[in-house]
């Protein structure tokens, strides 16, 4: 199992004026091999949650344990538990900082005081993951590079520490169509090949439908869901009222339901649904 | 349907290409990913008094540059852009075409100057000069006008992106501008944030009669403009209203864009023997056709 939080509750600023309870209660376990999509408005408390799970937010009350290490302990392995969860926040091209891509890629191993050629091998391997040539942007500055590349470069940076659970923040914000598209399918590659473990807040419902394979909704600091992108049809209506969405073509799906063409519930995406309703006409059409 | 309405803005044969300095210290055409040269070749367009327009392109296409000319912040290196007949070289000119087009950018927290919200509004106002009980008057009616008036007296950084967006649009508001540019002004906002401000911007279009130029990679947002126009590699390859755009599948692909879900579920289906309208954005409409379309065979 790869992470289990029990119970947790976070309090921004406790007593005094500015006094902010950001999470309650928080339940929820992620198991190897999950694909997690967040998703909750602005405040609901799901930068404060992802911000726990590699320690860069002390534990107040509640337990979590991630890979084994257990978060609530007083002597924590930080070393090993930021190798374990990679974080990549949002617009993590702002972070990028080294003179030449290289070192900045390097940065995260030399902290971990591996050995040259190894540091080596996992600067070249991490580059090579995100899709970037190591030849020709090695020795580049990272400021020299297109938006899209430099966030490739802040991806590498991660990848160099081999993390089990990978954590991004928001990892399509402000790119086109184009670039949404391309990082979602290297991380998907990624969840295949190298990070088994894939946590992502994402605010887009229809990239959720598409790469996710459970989500968590969060509202007011507490998880009030925990569903497969499937299941998200069926809570139109709460999640409406949460101000947040469902999938474009979960709402087609009910919307279709209504007028009684009822489909499978994975109908969620363009491939799915076409797949569907072409088979319901070359049947000869729906039977109401 | 714009067409008769006046001519505001004239951009006429628009070149303007980044160079940088190479090691050897020459000057030399920077270069898109796509290796093409960076920035707008040739680019010719007018906006009309009131319209909605959306500009889209995929990164690096020469929509920012665009916007950034209508105002004076880039001056064209050949051609001309003519705004209230005053063209953008004419340095004097600057400070009224700034005043007549209002710029919003993408980060909400690098457009904020003041640590209350209605000191920042009144920012732009005490610069031109405007006597103090005008720019009082001013600052009620911007905030007003996005919403945020009983915020008057709050400071911003506690705020939500799509609180201090509307901020950043009515400090713009501020200044009376007939034009308002907005530069990927939702980029960094959640779905609800994106919402309050895309709402916004409709209701200044309808009410006050400002014209809009939004420039986005949401494509559900091009849907409610009057007319899009997409750039790539610095030059305008499409033009017309959305409906007109998103009829055009393959052409929209490629150039790198996307057609936003419903539209493309719909192209998708006539492949397979629908005869599904295209032009069709919203979920019930499209299932409304797809209801037909089983139910009448």
């Amino acid at each position: 199992m790869s992470i289990v939080v029990k119970d947790l509750n976070f309090v921004y600023s406790p007593k005094s004026p500015f006094e902010k309870h950001a999470l309650i209660n928080v339940n929820l376990t992620v198991e190897e091999g999950d694909f997690l999509a967040i998703i909750g408005h602005t405040g609901s408390g799901k930068s404060t949650f992802v911000q726990h799970l590699n320690g860069l937010v002390k534990l107040q009350s509640g337990t979590i344990i991630v890979d084994g290490i257990d978060l609530s302990q007083k002597k924590i392995d930080y070393k090993k538990l930021r190798g374990t969860v990679g974080m990549v926040f949002q617009y993590p091209e702002y972070q990028l900082f080294a003179d030449t891509v290289y070192d900045d890629v390097a940065f995260g191993p030399k902290n971990l005081k591996l050995s040259k050629q190894e540091i080596d091998e996992r600067v070249k391997e991490a580059i090579k993951l995100v899709g970037l040539d190591f030849d020709y942007v090695n020795q580049k500055s990272p400021f020299e590079l297109s938006g899209g590349e430099k966030r490739r470069v802040a991806l590498a940076g991660v990848l160099a520490m081999r993390p089990k659970i990978l954590v991004l923040d928001e990892p399509t914000a402000g790119l086109d169509p184009q670039g949404k598209k391309e990082i979602l399918d290297l991380v998907t590659s990624l969840h295949k090949t190298m990070t088994p473990t894939i946590i992502m807040i994402n605010h887009d419902m229809d990239e959720v439908a598409r790469y996710a394979n459970k989500v968590a909704v969060f509202d007011m600091g507490s998880v009030k869901y925990l569903l497969t992108p499937e299941q998200l049809a069926q809570k139109q209506d709460e999640l409406v009222k949460m101000g947040l969405d469902i999938p474009t073509l979960a709402k087609l799906k009910n919307y279709l339901a209504n007028k009684g063409i009822v489909l499978p519930d994975d109908c969620i995406t363009v491939e799915k649904m076409v797949e569907y309703l072409a088979d319901i006409k070359a049947k000869g059409g729906a039977n109401v | 349907m714009f067409n008769n309405s006046k001519e505001i803005i004239k951009v006429k044969d628009l070149t303007y290409i980044y160079t940088t300095v190479d090691d050897e210290g020459n000057e030399v055409i920077e270069q898109t990913d796509a290796k093409q040269a960076n920035g707008l070749q040739g680019v010719s367009l007018s906006v009309y008094e009131g319209e909605f327009l959306a500009l889209v392109g995929h990164n690096g296409s020469g929509k920012s540059t665009l916007a950034k000319t209508l105002n004076a912040l880039i001056v064209p290196q050949s051609g001309d852009v003519e705004v209230f007949g005053l063209n953008t070289k004419n340095h004097k000119d600057v400070p009224e075409i700034r005043r007549n087009v209002g710029m919003v950018f993408q980060n909400p927290d690098n457009q904020m100057v003041a640590s209350i919200v209605e000191d920042d509004v009144a920012f732009g106002p005490e610069n031109i000069g405007v006597p103090q009980p005008e720019i009082v008057e001013r600052v009620n009616w911007a905030l007003s006008a996005v919403k945020m008036q009983d915020f008057a007296k709050r400071t911003p950084t506690k705020m939500s992106g799509g609180q201090k967006q509307r901020i950043a649009i009515a400090g713009v508001l501020a200044l009376k501008p007939k034009v308002i540019v907005l530069d990927e002004s939702t980029a960094m906002l959640d779905p609800q944030g994106r919402k309050e401000v895309l709402d916004t911007v409709k209701r200044l279009n309808k009410e006050e009669n400002i014209t809009i130029i939004l420039i986005t990679h949401f494509m559900d947002e091009v849907l409610d403009a009057d007319r899009v126009i997409a750039l790539d590699g610095g030059k305008i390859v499409m033009e017309g209203t959305p409906h007109e755009i998103f009829a055009q599948e393959q052409k929209v692909k490629e150039i790198g864009l996307d057609l936003p879900i419903i539209s493309n579920l719909a192209h998708q289906l006539n492949k397979k023997g629908f005869d599904l309208d295209v032009n069709v954005f919203d979920v019930e409409k499209l299932g409304d056709e797809i209801c037909q379309s089983l139910l009448k065979i």
